[in-house]
């Protein structure tokens, strides 16, 4: 028999990040959502707010997070909520958790991108430099002709 | 035969009036079972069947390293770990905090407590401002009323002033409306002034001394010359003229007054 709701989760509350931006402004809540079983009707049905997230680099290049740890605390131990991806990785950045795995594999991702860029630079650098130590040498060669 | 709908329509006839009757009381009720006025709900008729685009939604997962696959594999497991028993350390150190007396029970009871300290405070300000705002406000209004009385006596001394002209001007005028020309002292006026004739036919120099020439006569006789003669011949100021002079001039002045009257 189809069940409505799942009997282990249910009414376990779920924290996550709820969209609070507007045009080409992301901006981010960090909040408690009553049960993710009963749909994504009842996620506007926000139970608190327990930090913030702003994605967009600010002047000196931070995106900026503000966390209650102490009711994360409680919707944590006390109540068993369930944690978004993305929450858990803040959580771990954050310190109060370890670090999440998908932050590992992307942190590698990203510094072999980086990698390949400073060779392709490097390579680029000494391209250059060949190119103009080459046409010195015909200028002299041509001088002494 | 009958068709369905019309079988239905018939029943609702025969119970419109009980549902009448009910319709006020149970509105409650109707909502519960769905029959009050709300918008229907968005999306497909329950009856149609899955739109193809759902059935057949097949789900890509983005494709991942194996290498990546098989660290996360166990990275996740740690991770779980960990976090099942970050948990149970929150949930320790929460009670632990409750009975210390630092947990959400104790932390209400504080901030009532500062909040009733805070009201009481901002009730005690509120005082003493209220004081410093009556004291403040009464040096105001004894300020605005002394204002008020001395432009009032101001007002008061101007009207009596134009009081006391406008008197002065209607007292002159009745003074004045002695000489007035009225329905009664018409004739008397008339003769009087056919006595005391004016005659504005002069020269005159900077002392004041009038020459009229010809002289002015009371009665006319005899039909008036239209030429007055040679007038640049006559020397004014001459004996004869002076002596007439002076009485044209008591006359003129005289005659003046009585015009002014009039």
């Amino acid at each position: 028999m189809r069940k409505l709701v799942i009997p282990k989760y249910f009414g376990r509350p779920s924290i996550g990040l709820a969209l609070f931006g507007c045009t080409n402004r992301p901006f981010y809540h960090i909040c408690v959502f009553p049960d993710r079983a009963l749909g994504r009707r009842y996620e506007s049905n926000i139970l608190e707010q327990v930090g913030t997230f702003d994605p967009l680099p600010n002047s000196k290049n931070e995106k900026l997070v503000s966390l209650n740890f102490g009711r994360l605390k409680y919707w944590l131990g006390e109540r068993n909520a369930h944690v978004s991806v993305p929450v858990l990785e803040l959580l771990g950045l954050s310190g109060l958790f370890p670090i999440h795995p998908k932050t590992f594999v992307r942190a590698r991702d990203n510094r072999e991108v980086l990698k390949a860029k400073e060779a392709a630079a490097i390579e680029a650098a000494s391209k250059k430099e060949d190119e103009e130590v080459a046409p010195e040498e015909q200028q002299s060669v041509a001088a002494k002709v | 035969m009958l068709s369905a709908y019309q079988r239905l329509n018939v029943a609702a006839a025969t119970s419109s009036a009980s549902l009448l009757t009910s319709a006020c009381t149970s509105s409650a009720q109707q909502q519960q079972r769905g029959l009050g006025r709300r918008m229907p709900k968005q999306g497909k008729p329950p009856i149609l069947p899955p739109a193809k685009k759902v059935l057949y939604h097949v789900v890509h997962v983005p494709w991942q390293k194996p290498e990546d696959v098989k660290e996360l594999l166990w990275r996740r497991h740690v991770y779980n770990n960990a976090v099942t028993s970050l948990r149970e350390v929150f949930r320790a150190e929460l009670q632990q905090n409750a009975a210390i007396g630092k947990g959400i029970e104790s932390m209400k009871e504080a901030e009532e407590k500062e909040l009733e300290e805070l009201i009481s405070e901002n009730e005690r300000r509120n005082k003493e401002k209220a004081a410093a705002r009556a004291a403040r406000e009464e040096a105001a209004s004894r300020e605005t009323k002394l204002t008020m009385l001395n432009e009032i006596e101001e007002t008061l001394l101007k009207q009596k002033e134009a009081k006391r002209k406008s008197e002065q001007e209607v007292q002159a005028a009745i003074e004045r409306s002695a000489h007035f020309v009225t329905k009664d002292n018409l004739e008397t006026k008339v003769l009087a002034a056919l006595e005391n004739p004016v005659v504005y036919d002069f020269a005159i120099d900077k002392m004041g001394n009038k020459f009229p020439n010809p002289m002015p006569v009371k009665y006319q006789e005899g039909t008036p010359t239209r030429q007055k003669g040679r007038l640049y011949d006559e020397t004014l100021g001459s004996k004869i003229t002076a002596t007439v002079i002076e009485n044209t001039a008591e006359k003129s002045e005289s005659s003046e007054t009585e015009r002014a009257n009039v």
